[in-house]
């Protein structure tokens, strides 16, 4: 059955992400009508939940004594500049062992979380920074994931299949990335063809849509587009959405319209849960 | 009167992983019985634990949670709750301040799924929670695999239990079985790689003492097996334990 290999050491799971750092980033996220609350700065949320990411990861790696390498990740930061998206020591690197992910944050913030009406303080690692400034360059950033994704499957023809995740908030501004997304679709592993998902960070306030099966129910055309280079969900993440409470069926895409926070977190948590290990 | 069991413990780690980092662990009697550990003993109760490869300290669990609940002979809920007590109070290894990586994991708890099997007088009694099983073969006979019964029953989010009692939602679902002994009975104690491949192999036609001949063949080398079985894709890249019971 396909998206179903063993995660070992020997046998890693590749993470691509995309990240939009271009200057309508620093615009506001937007929200649930009704729900209020604070609106921050979608580079701001983009970079929270790729450094949750990322800190999830280590923690599924980690072993007392060492971290395992179950994971490669490489975080490609996209603007007028396409490069490495890592800060601090992990700078200008690729597709980087999560063990390394783990030993090299940029820095350690140290924030509190209420649980159960107490503030808790929580070390919280930094490995990405925020940042909104200049244009688009997507499919310049598609073709470097897709580069990623060649060599993973290079040294790793067995693994569970790469997945590339890529937010942001609007269109490219260096031509169709039609093409080069199907490129990275149609990449195989022996356990499957690579999966694209992308993330859409919303600035108005709708109802987001999450793992839509149709694209007539998205507003415009840079929606639409963004909907048909995703993948569609395979079977068992579709199960792990189903189980999450949301609505998905055999044609639902990797893709997320106008997310909020809440949608952003749920969406990443789908397309990632799929590489835990038992 | 069919309670005097011969026991042969034998286990393979992950590719690329030895023995000691095997998170898999058994257990008679309240003693770790390791790869290669063999016993002739009446009325022994035996666990069989599988630590989850995600928590930080499966291996530490495991061994730990099979020796405390092979030690006793209530209930495996009692047992687990005696486990979960004193693991809170053993003292953690290392020392100093734990890094943001240790507290965080650390803080997401211990968990692994867990079997336990006493034999008594003419019947056998086991306690699962989750997918660690029990395989009951007389002669050309699979009289039951607990708890798990077909193959396509092993999925990735098994029961487990946790170090902290306090962590998860609801406490672990103990599954219960039941059955007369005789003498001559075989019984193999399986985490949940090769209990999958055993359940394959008979869904496939092959009959229960045929794959009990094949793991007693296996059992000398079973890295050797594990690894053959795993190069012709019949076996998944896990940690394996088997625990042979013979019945006499």
């Amino acid at each position: 059955m396909a998206y179903s290999a063993a995660i070992t050491r020997g046998n890693p799971a590749c993470l691509i992400f995309m990240v939009d750092q271009s200057a309508s980033m620093g615009d506001p996220i937007g929200s649930v009508p009704g729900t209020g609350g604070p609106r921050p700065k979608k580079r701001d949320v983009a970079a929270d939940a790729l450094n949750e990411m990322l800190f999830e990861l280590c923690i599924r790696g980690a072993k007392a004594g060492a971290t395992e390498d179950y994971f490669e990740v490489a975080v490609i930061g996209y603007s007028d500049v396409v490069a490495s998206a890592f800060a601090g020591e992990l700078a200008g690197r690729d597709l980087v062992r999560i063990s390394q992910i783990a030993a090299h944050p940029a820095r350690i913030e140290e924030r509190s979380e209420v649980v159960n009406g107490t503030s808790i303080p929580r070390r919280v690692p930094i490995w990405i920074e925020p940042t909104s400034v200049g244009g688009t360059r997507m499919n310049l950033a598609f073709q470097l994931a897709a580069a990623h994704v060649d060599r993973f499957l290079r040294l790793h023809p067995d693994s569970y299949p790469p997945i590339v995740v890529n937010l942001t908030d609007g269109e490219p501004t260096d031509g169709d990335p039609s093409e080069l997304a199907a490129a990275i679709r149609d990449r195989q592993s022996s356990d499957g063809a690579a999966l694209l998902f992308n993330l859409h960070l919303g600035s108005v306030d709708a109802q987001p849509r999450v793992f839509p099966d149709d694209d007539v129910v998205l507003p415009d055309a840079a929606a639409r587009q963004l909907f048909n280079l995703s993948s569609t969900l395979p079977g068992p993440m579709r199960s792990l959405a189903l189980a999450s409470g949301l609505t998905v069926g055999d044609r639902s895409r990797g893709f997320a319209y106008n997310a909020d926070i809440s949608s952003v977190v749920k969406f990443l948590d789908i397309g990632t849960r799929a590489l835990e290990l038992r | 009167m069919a309670e005097r069991a011969e026991i042969v413990v034998r286990q393979a780690a992950k590719e690329r992983h030895d023995l000691s980092e095997c998170e898999d662990a058994a257990a008679i009697g309240g003693v770790e019985a390791a790869d290669g550990a063999v016993e002739v003993l009446r009325a022994p109760r035996i666990a069989l634990v599988d630590g989850a490869s995600a928590s930080y300290d499966a291996r530490r669990w495991a061994r730990f949670l099979a020796a405390a609940v092979s030690s006793g002979d209530g209930s495996l809920a009692d047992g687990i709750d005696a486990a979960q007590r004193a693991w809170a109070e053993a003292p953690a290894p290392g020392g100093g301040d734990p890094s943001w990586l240790e507290e965080a994991a650390r803080a997401r708890g211990n968990w692994a799924t867990c079997l336990v099997i006493d034999l008594g007088p003419g019947a056998v009694h086991a306690q699962a929670v989750g997918d660690t099983c029990l395989v009951h073969v007389r002669g050309d006979r699979l009289v039951s695999c607990f708890p798990v019964t077909a193959a396509a029953g092993f999925g990735s989010t098994p029961d487990l239990v946790c170090d902290d009692p306090a962590l998860p939602a609801t406490g672990p679902v103990v599954h219960q079985y039941h059955a007369p002994l005789v003498a001559g009975d075989r019984l193999l104690a399986l985490t949940d790689a090769i209990a999958e491949w055993f359940l394959s192999q008979h869904e496939g036609g092959c009959a229960p003492s045929e794959l009990v001949r094949e793991i007693d063949r296996a059992a000398p080398a079973f890295g050797s097996f594990t690894a053959q079985e795993r190069e012709a894709g019949r076996l998944r890249d896990d940690d394996v334990t088997l625990v042979s019971v013979g019945v006499a």
